[in-house]
């Protein structure tokens, strides 16, 4: 029922799951810590939102295309060791 | 190559420039210029500050090359210098509001507990969504975070350092990457959210 759900907001279920949701998505939960936000994910809609929005960010921030180094810096780099 | 034998040579040239050949030098430059000057374009308020830290990071890392002892690997350690520069820029030049992000800002609001779907953009695969107009929504997203933050979401999220490595370069504890890192993304999901929610044809 929906208003199970909302009352898990309340009682901090969902505090703590939105909390470790960074954790969770890098593998760095024990065990228990992984299977209690899965299961949590599993039931809550709202957090399951925000864990899958969380981790497509994660994934376009991971995405950036590089800059070239211009020319001018590279040229400047290498009279490093004459400056030394 | 993998990232062992990248290091094992990074271990043969930097013995080899402690033994006098500095012009071996060079090739450490060409060989992280580029990432270097990327994380500097993250980090920097401007391009030319990015340029002027890749030149000071580059000239300690040879300076001090001879204090080097291997406890990292020598990229990690160009990092270090690296991140340790850009701390320095940020006190001369205060770009970026400087503060700390608390986990209640990003706890979603009401509304959003009533919806029941995540919205398209989550569901969609990445290059399908990534336009040049994203990619300038995330960079200003990144760049509009506090540095503190903006220094661990980079090494983490696109520099790719593990939790442990990015504790070290930053000379902080592993809980406090953990902390920053998830509010930083959580500051930079916010950006994308109303992004997508201004205009719901994207
Ligand atoms: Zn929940």
């Amino acid at each position: 029922m929906r208003t199970t759900r909302q009352d898990n907001h309340e009682t901090g279920i969902c505090v703590s799951c939105f909390e470790r949701l960074s954790e969770y998505i890098d593998n760095e939960l024990g065990d228990s810590g992984c299977s209690e936000v899965r299961e949590h994910l599993e039931q809550c809609v709202c957090c399951s939102a925000c864990y899958k929005t969380l981790k497509k960010t994660i994934e376009l921030a991971g995405c950036q295309e590089d800059a070239p180094v211009p020319e001018n810096l590279s040229n400047r780099l290498k009279q490093i060791l004459f400056l030394n | 190559m993998t990232r062992q034998n990248l290091d094992d040579e990074d271990r043969q040239l930097i013995d080899s420039i402690r033994l006098g050949e500095r012009g071996l030098f060079q090739r450490i430059v060409e060989k992280y210029q580029t990432r270097i000057y990327n994380f500097g374009l993250k980090i920097c308020p401007t391009a030319q500050d990015a340029e002027d830290m890749v030149q000071d990071s580059f000239i300690n890392a040879f300076k001090y090359m001879k204090d080097f002892r291997f406890e990292m690997t020598f990229k990690n350690w160009l990092y270090v210098i690296a991140s340790s520069v850009c701390h320095k820029m940020k006190r001369k030049s205060r770009f970026a509001p400087e503060r700390e992000l608390s986990l209640e800002e990003f706890m979603p609001s009401e509304k959003d507990r009533v919806k029941t779907e995540p919205p398209e953009w989550a569901m969609e695969p990445v290059d399908k969504l990534l336009s040049r107009e994203l990619s300038e929504k995330i960079r200003e997203a990144i760049a509009g975070l506090p540095t503190d933050y903006r220094l661990v979401l980079v090494l983490r999220d696109i520099e790719g350092f593990s939790t442990e490595e990015t504790a070290n370069i930053l000379h902080i504890t592993t809980a406090n990457v953990k902390v920053r890192l998830h509010r930083a993304r959580l500051f930079v999901r916010g950006t994308l959210k109303e992004y997508y929610e201004n205009d719901p044809a994207r």
